[in-house]
């Protein structure tokens, strides 16, 4: 089973370009069922990946190519994300964490940041209406939320509110997040506790740090694999410390381009690795 | 022809370390290159033909032969398929190597100014083989390299590999002048203990740092004060620009997450397997790249 997994990952580079979306983010009807359906075929549930990290890149040099506004991409990608949410919590992973905004994208135009943070608001609240209400779907936003608009903040409180008691897949969105302030807010919070007698110690370890950090929301915090899409090879600050024992899968894709039969591709190979032994070798 | 090909291996050695003297001109070069390529499929050829013998025996001891038989064919054209890959790939490495891909002859080694590399601590024992890709990186010019496995093996091996680059670099063993000092390869090595558990130890300091002076307040910690301190407890080093992994997994395997938070990271393969010509590539691909830094 495990060859023809890695014979169709191999084949399939060598297919010709593949239909796009058009500009709304809608799949061609039936363009790659067939495929999703044999390769979902070859994916074994005992080797899920628990936990998948994403970097969600390419919005914009998606648009650049079309010669659309760099808006629309941003708008395709925040489509994507939800079926390729909708994806993992049919595939049984338990938590997805996407990395929509760092600290270091506040450096972007304002016109920019002003759309992306509407265009979360709204992917927040039709996630509210969708994937929450009707597959149980939990939502959590994690990062400086004090920097995000309030109107942003008040629809993350109130999805995270609404969702709290959902038993499927946990999503987890990293706004304005940084994986090196991600470990200093931990430390911080270790000081309060300390300051407060609430803890007892004088000597701070790698356990203690890493009970706090921001990701310790969910039943697995540390990722099993980190996808990113566009070509780039870099973590770029995003959960660095979590990282550390995860596989990587680097997708030539653009975001908007990278759909449900790209994320089996993904599975496929990470699940490769586990069922060779490769994993018990290196966590 | 063990002989002649061990022979050429040192002349391909000698070919990448600009500081021994060049024994061969240029065909003799080639040939070395061709040589060891074709020795690469000489033993993908033989390992191909040995796991279809041992296909074979397994249809005759089974009752079931239908279905081993499919088995069979299916992981045959699997292998085939994956043996025409690799071929591909030491092609290339070969036609890289020797010099033949033009785009690769002029490469821009400074903008690789501290270059990571993760070995699996299985791999690292091969001292021979770390030596020999430092030696690579040498004859590229790089000059700064860290060297991370998760169990600290390099850093008992640290000392024999710093000896032994620094005798190649001064074969009369001679102390140097301030010009042969500067073609030193400066070697960080490192293990998991410089990575997680520096910054608990970072966040001890700045803890007790507060505590001492008595301040009630909560410390507002920045990023800069953990960095701060990372350098005050002697865990200060540069952010890598680019990491090569050495394994079997896409893992970066516990290196010190602080460091890197822009670093390209690129799976090598295992160790054993690895090519001259996919180190250039590597490198090649990062002096490339455009780093937009979240803009």
């Amino acid at each position: 089973m495990i060859p023809l997994v890695l014979f169709h990952n191999s084949m399939s580079s060598l297919k010709p370009c593949r239909a796009t979306k058009t500009t709304t983010g809608e799949w061609p009807n039936g363009a790659r069922e067939n495929e999703v359906i044999r390769l979902r075929g070859y994916l074994n549930q005992e080797f899920m990946p628990k936990h998948v990290a994403l970097i969600m890149d390419g919005n914009g040099r998606w648009a650049k190519k079309r010669g659309l506004a760099v808006q629309d991409g941003h708008k395709s990608g925040r489509i994507n994300l939800k079926y390729l949410t909708y994806n993992c919590s049919n595939l049984g992973i338990k938590m997805l964490t996407a990395y929509a905004f760092s600290t270091e994208n506040w450096n972007r135009s304002r016109m920019e940041i002003a759309f992306l943070m509407t265009t979360f608001e709204e992917f927040i609240q039709s996630l509210v209406e969708d994937l929450m209400t009707r597959h149980d779907i939990r939502f959590s936003a994690i990062g400086e939320k004090s920097r995000l608009p309030e109107s942003l903040q008040s629809a993350i409180s109130k999805a995270e509110e609404m969702s709290r008691t959902n038993k499927g897949l946990h999503f987890v969105m990293a706004m304005s997040y940084s994986g090196r302030n991600d470990v200093v807010e931990a430390a911080k919070i270790i000081a309060k506790k300390v300051e407060r007698g609430t803890l007892q110690t004088s000597e701070i370890d790698e356990a203690m740090l890493e009970q706090e950090l921001m990701t310790n929301i969910g039943q697995f915090p540390n990722p099993d694999m980190l996808i990113r899409t566009s070509g780039e090879l870099r973590l770029s600050n995003f959960l660095m410390w979590q990282l550390a024992y995860s596989q990587f899968y680097f997708s030539d894709k653009l975001f908007p381009d990278f759909g449900e039969e790209d994320l089996l591709e993904a599975l496929a190979s990470y699940q490769y690795r586990v069922s060779a032994g490769f994993e018990s070798d290196w966590k | 022809m063990d002989a002649q090909l061990n022979n050429a291996e040192l002349m391909l050695h000698s070919k990448h370390n600009p500081y021994l003297k060049r024994r061969s001109n240029k065909l003799d070069m080639d040939f070395v290159h061709l040589a060891t390529f074709l020795r690469r499929i000489e033993s993908k050829a033989l390992d191909l033909g040995d796991r279809m013998q041992k296909g074979y025996k397994r249809i005759w001891s089974s009752g079931d032969l239908g279905l081993y038989l499919l088995w069979l064919i299916m992981h045959l054209i699997v292998s085939i398929w994956y043996f025409a890959v690799d071929l591909v790939n030491s092609l290339e490495s070969y036609l890289i190597s020797s010099g033949f891909m033009k785009q690769y002859k002029d490469l821009d080694i400074s903008k690789v100014r501290y270059l990571a590399v993760v070995l699996d601590s299985e791999e690292a024992l091969d001292t021979m083989k770390v030596l020999e890709l430092l030696r690579w990186l040498t004859a590229m010019g790089l000059r700064n390299v860290c060297l991370y496995d998760p169990e600290g093996v390099l850093k008992r091996s640290k000392d024999a590999l710093s000896l032994w680059l620094r005798s190649e670099v001064m074969p009369n063993g001679a102390n140097g002048d301030a010009l042969v000092k500067q073609k030193y390869l400066s070697l960080e090595v490192i293990s998991f203990t410089d990575g997680k558990h520096a910054v608990a130890k970072a966040a001890n300091f700045l803890l007790k740092k507060h505590h001492l002076n008595a301040d009630a307040e909560v410390p507002e910690l920045t990023e800069s004060d953990m960095a701060d301190a990372l350098a005050e407890i002697g865990y200060a080093a540069p952010e890598p620009d680019l990491m090569l992994i050495y394994g079997p997994v896409r893992c970066h395997l516990g290196f010190p997450a602080w460091r890197l938070r822009y670093t390209e990271i690129v799976h090598m393969g295992p160790l054993k397997s690895m090519k001259y010509g996919a180190l250039i590539k590597a490198i090649r691909r990062y002096t490339m790249v455009r780093q937009n830094y979240g803009t």
